[in-house]
């Protein structure tokens, strides 16, 4: 008990407690690598990802010297589209997954804390959602309009929230019996007050992580939209699109789909690992002393 | 009957909780309150005693309004609880305040003790221009909690630390009525006598109306003027505390007062009634029996019929439910 606890804690101690843990740290770690690397892409690009220069000699070159990650069969170097791919798909992410988590909370957080007939219309409407496949709903929509990078961000998020909503209402609904909660009606705190200071903030470790699953989960079905080719076009470079790219020559050229398949990889694992941190620092309860 | 001039008054209250009611099965309902009859005088200190499920925690409740009887009324200075606005009630509120009995988790996990003392104050637009810390410093010292755990969070604390937290939360309203529900229930012994003793002297200090409820009669003797024995969602006897302890009418109370740890236990009329059980009773069959009927030494067919009224014994301040007194 000696110990000299902070007495006025910034978000500076949410980065220590953060890389207290292995698991944290390499998050931190490979998300924040991530970001630079999409902010910075245009200086840290070798090449214009949709420059193709000299197609006849420059085409499928293996990674080399020049080319770290070789290059595709217009002749573009792959890890300057790898690069700038980054911004693409983790942008697509993380706006989808933002209007994703706000849309869900917010229906979450109505019907666990009003409860009643407005709990069971907004749960049997989230069903129904649920009921239908979101990749055919992506395919239909994808084709009924023009493909754009927008609405690509629209169709996520308007599509996600869905199983958030579940969490959060099972969330409010056991932290709205929690002594704490009647303690705060007793006190004569405002029913907005009690769903936004004290039930919500003691959801976000959940929320939190349901937040960097999803954005892992999204930058996959992005992939695979884009794979199938009803995401991002061509010729802007985007993870999915370059995978999709590769597949016939995947014996010959491997690389072409590799470089983009392992940033996937790594991106989804850098967020699941930087949720499992965060949950440690959103619920104190879980801090070691 | 006491004349209905407390400041906290119930009447004929009750409560009944439904529970289950899908479409294929009918609800289940459970009395938790029969009918209690309470007028609590302004700085009274009243004791509230009953096993678990007599229906005190529910009494608790809904004396500060976070319950609504089923039945019945609750007037806070005249003033009916139950017929205010949301917004009236929320002001009403201030004044009616609930210390509970499972301190740590009647506190924010995520806010540190001067935070939630904070957020009391502003909320109910009690901080003087610049002088929050200082408000919060006092009411810190007021129950004995040093100003280096004010930035602590719950679970950092003791859980007699929690609790104390929690009565400086509750006073942090300058409540007129202070309810206590089993505060001490959940700490170790030592401790116990600190809250009781910080509560007790905090009702002299402030002028408090105190009520403490707990299932232990020995933790009210030293501080309550009155006691009400509850079993069953009934008031089966109420007393001044002397009255109570020296000559107990009730058959149950009696029980309960020989339960209470004594330096020479095997005296007396122990062995007679501590021998019957005292945990769960099974439900008597009329919903208006005396819900100690099936473990009376003197229980009749008339007390699993009806149990009685709530009157006078042997002087008018001595109210029982029995009908041997």
């Amino acid at each position: 008990m000696g110990e000299n606890h902070s007495m006025f804690r910034g978000r500076s101690g949410a980065l220590r407690r953060i890389a207290g843990s292995a698991a944290g740290r390499v998050g931190v770690g490979l998300v924040a690598a991530l970001c630079l690397t999409a902010i910075l892409a245009p200086l840290l690009a070798p090449y214009d990802p949709t420059a193709q220069v000299d197609i006849v000699t420059n085409r499928y070159a293996s990674p080399s010297g020049d080319h770290p990650m070789g290059t595709d069969r217009f002749g573009r170097d792959i890890f300057s589209r790898v690069l700038h791919g980054a911004r693409i798909s983790l942008g697509i992410a993380v706006a989808s997954v933002a209007i994703a988590i706000t849309l869900g909370t917010a229906v979450g957080a109505v019907a666990g804390y009003w409860g009643g007939r407005l709990d069971t219309m907004l749960m049997r409407g989230v069903d129904m959602l649920l009921a239908f496949p979101r990749l055919v709903l992506l395919l239909a929509l994808a084709a009924v309009f023009n493909p754009s990078t927008l609405l690509l961000v629209l169709v996520l998020g308007l599509t996600g929230w869905m199983g958030v909503s579940r969490l959060v209402r099972g969330q409010v609904l056991s932290l709205r019996e929690q002594t704490f909660i009647e303690a705060a009606r007793a006190l004569g705190f405002s029913r907005g007050r009690i769903l936004l200071r004290h039930i919500l903030p003691n959801a976000t470790g959940p929320i939190i992580v349901a937040a960097t699953l999803a954005i892992a989960d999204t930058i996959l079905m992005e992939a695979g939209l884009s794979f199938l080719g009803f995401g991002v076009q061509p010729p802007t470079a985007s993870w999915g699109n370059m995978i999709a790219d590769g597949r016939a020559t995947l014996l010959d050229a491997w690389w072409i789909s590799t470089f983009p398949g392992l940033a996937v990889v790594i991106t989804v694992i850098g967020f699941n690992l930087l949720g499992e941190g965060l949950r440690g620092v959103f619920d104190p309860r879980s801090r070691v002393r | 009957m006491r004349s209905s001039s407390g400041v906290v008054v119930l009447e004929n209250v009750g409560k009944t909780f439904r529970m289950g009611g899908t479409p294929f099965q009918p609800p289940r309902s459970v009395d938790a309150v029969r009918e209690v009859s309470l007028s609590i005088d302004r700085r009274e200190s009243l004791g509230l005693v009953g096993e678990s499920g007599s229906g005190k925690t529910t009494v608790a409740r809904i004396m500060v309004g976070l319950l609504e009887p089923t039945r019945g009324s609750v007037c806070f200075e005249g003033r009916d609880l139950f017929s205010a606005s949301a917004g009236e009630l929320r002001m009403l509120r201030r004044h009616l305040q609930i210390v509970f009995q499972d301190p740590e988790s009647a506190l924010d996990p995520r806010q540190t003790v001067f935070q939630a003392l904070f957020e009391v104050l502003q909320v109910h637009g009690l901080i003087r221009s610049g002088k929050g810390r200082e408000q919060i410093r006092s009411l810190l010292k007021m129950v004995d909690i040093r100003w280096e755990d004010a930035h602590r969070y719950p679970h950092q604390l003791s859980g007699g630390q929690c609790q104390r937290v929690g009565i400086a939360r509750a006073l942090a309203l300058e409540p007129s009525v202070l309810v206590a529900d089993e505060p001490v229930s959940q700490l170790d012994v030592s401790t116990q006598a600190q809250i009781v003793s910080l509560l007790a002297d905090l009702r002299g200090r402030l002028g408090l109306t105190v009520v403490l409820i707990a299932h232990d009669l020995s933790v009210v003797r030293q501080v309550v003027d009155r006691v009400a024995v509850m079993l069953g969602g009934w008031i089966v006897e109420m007393a001044p505390t002397e009255d109570l302890f020296s000559r107990p009418l009730h058959p149950y109370t009696r029980t309960l007062l020989e339960a209470v740890p004594r330096a020479r236990p095997f005296t007396g009329s122990f062995a007679r009634t501590a021998s019957r059980p005292l945990g769960q009773w099974s439900a008597p069959r009329s919903p208006a029996a005396c819900p100690f009927a099936p473990r009376c030494p003197d229980g009749t067919s008339a007390c699993a019929a009806r149990i009685p009224d709530l009157a006078p014994a042997d002087n008018p301040a001595h109210l029982v439910r029995c009908r041997w007194q």
